[in-house]
């Protein structure tokens, strides 16, 4: 009994000092993040801007997901657009940014403002191609359908499918003794299905496509098949927002609006949408 | 005498020894013996073929271990032979069987007998005995003991094959760095073989897949080669032969392999993390007809990204290696509406890099490049991968350009980061519109985006699909709907329900309702609204069994009596009602 006490405290010593490890290990990796976070915001203050570019991004490339970190990336490429010494891709770059920021932003006033610069960023390379002379670039427009999933979330369209069939489940029950009941349940029953297809399109979605921004200019859309952009298809406008389905280590299956297609992989920013 | 002659006469000897045997109509059996005279450890091995013409089939031919020696292998396959002469075709079919063994013992060993059991019948054949002594004469391996008369002839054992004459270890040299410390399989087996398992991404390492078969095995045919799944990897195929080249031979738990490249594959990790190669399997086939399958092994890849450290801008993750970069400016001066064509030109033996950083210059821009590859052996047998990147430039300002140079940051094992340039030259720009002239002057001013956020905001949870189950909601609605109309459909018909015609139900339990219900039932008429002659003869339209109306009207007669009290028994009626809805509901 004494060594089975024993082995029972020793076990219990080990299991505390696993998880104070563990613990130690999250602090001390948080506290790096903000050191570095603290290292880009003080070179972007300091107009260190190419230094506050690689300190965010070393960030983003550790896996660091979080709304704050993602929009002072923004606002360092952002300022970089200003500088003597601009890179090519730094508007998309920053437009990817600031959305990303405004998908990982706990608070609506950090999405507004994450919205608003970016919006900012796409007038001021508007701006630009203007001044450029830069050929016509196709902006795609979310369809009705993208509208209309993006304003009612899965849950919202099951629920409603849920409700359309329980309703017409009660009408149905009440006016059973009589031959003749009516047909609306039916009808309401019969609604339920678009519903419930919706929610599972909205699933799909979220299972299998992740939002990502153009950084690259003058981009066309490849056909699947022969890997070669058509001869009638205008360059994609630099920040816009697409849908990346699957893809290689160069290239990717893309969705912008109603266009289908293929995009080289250096060309597409993917955005964070969170930890799992 | 040479060897090949000397065995053929251990072969006639045994057929003659073995009388019982020597029959047209029962086994034939050669004996091979190769060599017939050894030194002390020396393996020797024994072939067997034995064979019927008459279409028998030989099951089993066994040879046990000499006393005093050891089984190095074994091996058995089906044979057959056709051959044709003055007294026609002459067919053959049986088993080959080959056994290798070595003794210590000095002086005469007897093989003992081999036993060839063809259904429930067993022969026996003598075998010759070897003779184990110090001053055995030692032979050099060779590939064609006949100096290239006859090549090698598949499907004709023993001819031109390398293992049948090169006994195993004697002069040629096993190479230490094959040697494994277990094999894998027996007869045959793969290995996997990795140049390095920790990498960096974008770093090429070589990957191969050895083949190790027993020296005195025959080169198996095998079946259904699966690669092995090289997920995470860039995977160039090096080396992929129908027959692959031997590169050495092995020892492997005290017997000897000749080691083959059987697959070498060119692979670039492409993201950091543990990354498993997994086995390459094939069938091969084993003893008595069978098929066994045998596979490497896997081996996991510990991947890491490049130290941060010093990373320089516009790096991406992945190129990694030396590399030797090159731009061309055609032409040099444009005029109005021209463009110019810049052609870079990147060569290495790491992965092509996906893009470059341009020089950004005021009045000019690059397009998008166009990307292309090909590939070049070097003198040392190498892939090298050329990646050309071509871009159109526009002018928007007139002048005299200086457009810098084009670079490729890239990392370099063991010695960090480097930047590699090409200088593009200078565009002479002439002719453009003094208003996009101005236009073009222009620079962007500084957004006012506001102050950057000092701390962190803290982990986001991504947005995650509601469970499947919860899909099966609405469609409990239907199936509840579904369950109470088998409900009411049950429960109507344990009270016998019976619609009238306005759809309504009514349940019938004494002889007065039962008798309307039947009359409305048979006829469509209702007992209260018409007169009894209407529905009477509309009831004898509807049932012409002779009687069958009549005895109905008495039955309605006599419930019509018991409802106004009369002297009818009820349960006799009771009774003719649950006859009436049996037959007529």
């Amino acid at each position: 009994m004494a060594v089975a006490r024993r082995l029972q405290g020793l076990t219990c010593a080990l299991l505390l000092l696993g998880c104070a490890t563990e613990a130690r290990a999250d602090l001390d990796s948080h506290a790096d993040t903000q050191q570095r976070l603290q290292r880009g915001v003080d070179a972007l203050s300091a107009g260190r801007l190419d230094e506050a570019v690689a300190e965010l991004e070393t960030l983003a490339n550790r896996g660091v997901v979080d709304a704050h970190v993602s929009f002072d990336r923004g606002l360092a490429y952002a300022a970089r657009l200003g500088s003597p010494n601009p890179h090519p891709g730094d508007h998309g770059q920053a437009i990817a940014a600031f959305e990303e920021a405004r998908l990982l932003a706990h608070d609506t006033a950090l999405a507004e403002r994450a919205d608003r610069a970016a919006d900012a960023v796409r007038g001021e390379l508007a701006k630009k191609r203007h001044r450029d002379n830069a050929p016509p670039a196709y902006e795609a427009e979310p369809t009705l359908g993208d509208r209309l999933l993006d304003a009612v979330p899965e849950g919202a369209w099951l629920a409603l499918a849920s409700g359309l069939a329980v309703l017409g489940l009660l009408v149905y029950l009440r006016s059973r003794p009589a031959r003749h009941a009516p047909l609306w349940p039916l009808g309401a029953g019969l609604l339920a299905i678009p519903c419930l297809l919706t929610a599972q399109v909205q699933r799909e979605r979220l299972l299998h496509e992740q939002p990502a921004v153009l950084i690259g200019s003058n981009v066309r859309l490849l056909d699947p098949e022969t890997r070669r952009p058509s001869a009638d298809a205008d360059p994609l406008v630099e920040g816009a927002l697409v849908w990346v389905r699957a893809g290689n280590d160069a290239l990717l299956d893309t969705r912008s609006g109603d266009l289908r297609g293929l995009l080289p992989r250096a060309s597409v920013r993917l955005l964070a949408r969170g930890t799992p | 005498m040479s060897g090949r002659e000397i065995a053929a006469w251990v072969a006639m000897a045994a057929v003659v020894t073995a009388p019982a045997i020597a029959r047209a109509d029962t086994p034939q059996v050669k004996i091979d013996i190769d060599p017939e005279v050894v030194q002390p450890g020396q393996p020797f091995r024994v072939r067997i073929e034995a064979t019927t013409s008459d279409g028998s089939r030989i099951d089993e031919v066994t040879l046990p271990t000499p006393a005093g020696a050891t089984r190095l292998g074994e091996s058995q396959g089906p044979y057959s032979s056709v051959t044709l002469g003055p007294g026609g075709t002459v067919r053959r079919s049986g088993i080959n069987a080959t056994y290798t063994f070595s003794t210590t013992k000095l002086g005469k060993l007897a093989l003992g007998k081999i036993t060839i059991r063809v259904g429930s019948t067993r022969y026996v054949a003598t075998t010759p005995n070897i003779r184990v002594s110090r001053d055995a004469p030692t032979r050099q391996r060779t590939n064609d003991p006949f100096g290239g008369m006859f090549p090698n002839l598949p499907g004709f054992p023993g001819f031109g094959d390398d293992d049948m004459f090169g006994s195993p270890g004697e002069q040629a040299s096993v190479d230490p760095s094959l040697a494994l410390p277990k094999a894998r399989g027996q007869g045959l087996f793969f290995f996997s073989k990795l140049s390095k398992t920790r990498l960096i991404t974008g770093e090429p390492v070589t990957f191969d897949v050895l083949e190790y078969v027993e020296d005195d095995l025959r080169d198996p045919a095998m079946t259904e080669i699966h690669e092995a799944s090289t997920d995470g990897f860039l995977s160039k195929p090096l080396e992929v032969r129908q027959h692959p080249r031997e590169i050495g031979l092995a020892e492997v738990e005290g017997k000897r392999y000749r080691v083959k490249l059987f697959r070498r594959y060119r692979l670039i990790p492409l993201h950091a993390g543990t990354l498993t190669i997994g086995p390459l399997q094939a069938k091969v086939p084993a003893q008595g007809g069978r098929v066994a399958q045998r596979d490497s092994q896997s081996i996991e890849v510990v991947v890491g990204d490049p130290v941060a450290a010093g990373r320089p801008n516009g790096y991406v993750v992945g190129t990694v290696g030396a590399y030797e970069i090159g731009a061309e400016l055609s032409p040099a001066s444009i005029g109005p509406g021209e463009r110019a064509v810049l052609t870079v030109t990147v060569r290495g033996d790491g992965r092509p890099p996906a893009s470059l950083v341009l020089p950004e210059v005021a009045g000019v821009s690059f397009q998008e490049p166009e990307i292309r590859d090909s590939e070049a052996q070097t003198s040392s047998g190498e892939t090298r991968v050329t990646r050309t990147f071509t871009m159109l430039i526009d002018a928007t300002a007139p002048g005299r350009h200086d457009l810098g140079a084009v670079q490729l940051p890239s990392y370099l094992i063991d010695h960090g980061y480097t930047t590699y340039e090409a200088r593009i030259g200078t565009l002479e720009v002439s002719g453009v519109a003094p208003a996009d002239a101005e236009a073009a002057t222009e620079v962007d001013s500084p957004l006012t985006l506001g102050a950057p956020l000092t701390t962190l905001a803290g982990p986001s949870a991504a947005p995650s699909p509601l469970p499947r189950g919860l899909y099966a909601l609405p469609l409990l609605a239907p199936l509840a709907m579904l369950i109470v109309e088998i409900g009411q459909r049950l429960r109507r018909r344990g009270r016998n329900d019976v619609p009238r015609r306005d759809g309504e139900l009514v349940t019938h339990t004494d002889p007065w309702s039962v008798a309307n219900a039947v009359v409305q039932r048979v006829t469509g008429l209702s007992t209260k609204s018409t007169s009894r002659e209407e529905w009477t003869e509309a009831l004898r339209a509807a049932r012409t069994e002779p009687g069958e109306v009549d005895e109905f009207l008495k039955f309605f007669d006599d419930a019509e009596a018991q409802r106004w009290g009369g002297s009818e028994s009820a349960p006799a009626l009771q009774e003719q009602a649950a006859r009436w809805r049996k037959r007529w509901l």
